[in-house]
């Protein structure tokens, strides 16, 4: 019988994570897939990153996970996208081509040292006295383990539909998981229903180019990657057309063929990606809207249209397509589609991503209602580096708060909130986001990444020698100062009250960068000029930094004030019912969570923290 | 509807540009004239700080050149929001997002 510390099961983004982020933890682990093939497989569109979502794969690599290294040798257009809006918004994103970014994927996983992947298929989990102790393939061979890592994605009752056409599968192509989805039902986890989807895709040599605009990659790619310097790939455009009245009109006709609109899908989709019969039915204000044309890769034949995912039926998709400029003659080689998955409501997991009432058992991904391989990615990493820990007899788990990262905010969200709707990362859902900026998430994690065991040598090395860097040069700021006679000299500005200031003080604008200082202060060109931007970015957001400290701070007080799970909240004096009702429902852990609870309000919070209080100090539940 | 007060009625043209300055005035002393007679009186202390956190931010909000830092002025504006949410009740970033994409489409 086979044994490891730690099976992983699924090779999609959030898998090939977790599996990497244990076996870099040292444990034993296995990587179980349905089909060796797919690993790294970008089931719907072909890029990485984008607003929010660029920040999380930042702070993945921060932590020495894949999924940055593998765009920055598999991107085909790289873009800063909010570029004018300020380096704390900024949102790294690259198109990728598929073959490429699967490849480099592959080839970290085989280079990953304690790493078996296993083609196969899970038919059921082994528990015991509710704590994990293997997995059953199909086959009936068991193997035995500590911790499983549950992402499955889509897979779980995947249907997929076009028209009023159905098929069981979890892709395009790839059977569905019916018995374990059957197995995890009978596990009691609160199981619901999403749906999202994903456009046709288009031949490339059907598309009329002229026509349509094209736009360019940035001039000078800035990697994801904290390890790299420069981007090697071959940078193409990505073309940029416009439905329009006419495509509005046959979608409109034919609406009631859609399964969403016929009532034959029941889960709920993401507002913020509707498709395009949902665009045309709830923006009937607008005649037209963008979509973009992106291939698939250097080489591929295929086109991805970024902006009308629909599940019309294929003679519909055929018709509405043709209508839009550019696209008259079009092939289409895919149809589109929309797919309804089971998930697991993700407010049944601790912040570890364990589920709570089954040890050793983790979930993350799609599985827990997210959207995006971004999100998937970064629940991966953290649940493999969980489920190692697992492993030890009083485990001291990884977690990140809303003040530390934006998969801080992501797991947060999901365990107190739940997944309504598909869950996608925004930057707008973070408290703290001049602190949580793409630009900085080595500084942020790196270090607490190393001290869990979870970053490999090259990174520890090269983080070390940048950190010191960053200090030294920090403290060669710090002793500059300059009187404002000198400050008028050099035409930089100076304050009519007659203080001096120094490098950072000037830099705080934005308006100036660390070389417009060089005349007046030479000592400043001993700064590697590689830390330029990230100095000015840190000294940018300085002032703002500090203010923000303080409202830090009030959250990890709140954060660190645990709700001991026995309390009864109908005890709690001067709530209101709903209040009640939602405290009953949620069960918070901390009243920096409740008071995050939409519904729950100031007062609320404050009555439950005084009954808190005054409870006799008896040992408080704690995860941490 | 009851009967219309001769005196409340206000004849303007906006295509000739009449009597708007007028109604204007009108509407202005009418609004007034609801005005408490005694400013409202923040009775807690945690109240009077969370009002004050929240017109210092909107003052920096107002000077913020948006040109260069649009994102320092939201910060602001977020915690002015913050501060008369843990008065009132927070603003959930759910309903943000609902606004921004009832009316909207992020592309990428």
């Amino acid at each position: 019988m086979k044994s490891f510390d730690v099976i992983v099961i699924g090779g999609g983004h959030a898998g090939i994570e977790a599996a990497a982020a244990s076996s870099r933890m040292g444990s034993k682990t296995a990587l179980v897939t349905m089909n060796i093939e797919t690993i790294g497989e970008m089931s719907c569109n072909p890029a990485i990153g984008g607003l929010g979502k660029g920040h999380l794969v930042r702070e993945i690599d921060a932590l020495d996970g894949l999924m940055a290294r593998a765009i920055d040798s598999s991107g085909i257009q790289f873009r800063m996208l909010n570029r004018s809006r300020g380096p704390a918004v900024h949102g790294p994103r690259s198109q990728a081509d598929r073959k490429l970014y699967k490849k480099s994927i592959n080839l970290l996983l085989k280079q990953q040292e304690n790493l078996s992947i296993i083609e196969g298929t899970i038919k059921d989990l082994k528990i015991t006295n509710k704590e994990i102790k293997g997995v059953v393939l199909q086959n009936d061979e068991v193997y035995l383990c500590k911790s499983v890592v549950l992402t499955t994605g889509t897979f779980l009752g995947g249907i997929i539909h076009i028209g009023d056409e159905k098929i069981s599968a979890g892709r395009i192509g790839d059977k569905s998981s019916e018995i374990l989805s059957k197995k995890i039902r009978q596990l009691g986890l609160p199981i619901g229903r999403l749906k999202t989807g994903t456009p046709p895709r288009l031949e490339k040599s059907s598309i009329d180019w002229k026509k349509v605009e094209m736009q360019s990659a940035d001039p000078v790619p800035v990697p994801f990657s904290f390890l790299n310097s420069d981007i090697k790939v071959k940078q193409i455009e990505c073309g940029i057309t416009r439905t329009n009245i006419h495509t509005h009109k046959i979608i409109s006709d034919n609406i009631n063929l859609s399964p969403v609109y016929s009532g034959s899908i029941e889960g709920s989709g993401p507002r913020y990606c509707p498709s395009i019969e949902d665009k045309v039915n709830r923006f009937n204000n607008k005649d037209s809207h963008q979509v973009f044309l992106e291939p698939e890769g250097l080489d591929s034949s295929l086109v991805y249209p970024n902006g009308i995912s629909t599940s019309l039926p294929k003679h519909v998709q055929d018709n509405f397509v043709k209508t839009i400029v550019g696209l008259e003659n079009v092939k289409i080689s895919q149809y589109g589609y929309a797919i309804e998955y089971d998930y697991m409501d993700p407010r049944a997991l601790n912040s570890s991503l364990e589920v709570k009432e089954i040890k050793g058992l983790f979930f993350a991904g799609q599985i827990n209602g997210t959207t995006g391989y971004e999100e998937a990615a970064a629940q991966g990493i953290i649940a493999g580096i969980n489920a190692s820990i697992k492993l030890n007899n009083n485990p001291k788990w990884f977690l990140l708060d809303r003040s530390e990262a934006y998969i801080g905010v992501m797991i947060d969200d999901l365990i107190t909130r739940g997944a309504p709707e598909p869950y996608r990362m925004f930057t707008s859902r973070a408290e703290f986001r001049l602190l949580l900026r793409s630009d900085n998430a080595d500084q942020r994690l790196t270090e607490k990444g190393i001290k869990f065991g979870v970053v490999g040598n090259k990174r520890k090395v090269l983080w070390n020698i940048k950190n010191n860097e960053l200090k030294h040069a920090n403290e060669i700021m710090d002793k500059l100062t300059a009187k404002p006679s000198e400050l008028k000299k050099y035409e930089l500005p100076f304050t009519r009250t007659g203080q001096s200031r120094k490098p950072k003080d000037i830099l705080s604008s934005g308006e100036y960068h660390i070389k417009d200082l060089f005349s007046l202060w030479p000592d400043l060109k001993k700064i590697s000029n590689n830390l330029h931007s990230q100095l000015e970015t840190d000294c940018r957001y300085n002032v703002y930094l500090k203010r923000q400290q303080e409202d830090i701070n009030a959250y990890q007080k709140e954060n660190n004030i645990n709700i001991p799970l026995n309390v009864d909240f109908n005890k709690v004096k001067g709530l209101s019912n709903e209040a009640r009702d939602i405290l009953n429902n949620v069960k918070p852990n901390t009243i920096a969570q409740a008071a995050k609870l939409p519904g729950f309000n100031p007062t609320s919070t404050l009555l439950l923290l005084r009954y808190l209080k005054k409870q006799p100090k008896e040992k408080n539940f704690s995860e941490n | 509807m009851g009967k219309l007060n001769k005196k409340n009625v206000h004849e303007i043209s906006i295509k000739e540009n009449t009597g708007i300055d007028q109604l204007i005035k009108v509407i202005v002393k009418q609004l007034k004239s609801l005005d408490p007679k005694e400013n409202a009186l923040l009775t807690r202390e945690r109240h009077v700080q969370a009002v004050k956190r929240a017109s210092d931010a909107l003052k920096r909000a107002s000077l913020t050149n948006l040109n260069i830092n649009p994102e320092l002025a939201a910060e602001d504006l977020r915690v002015a929001a913050t501060a008369i949410g843990s008065i009132t009740n927070n603003i959930d970033v759910e309903e943000i997002l609902d606004d921004i994409f009832s009316s909207f489409c992020i592309g990428k």
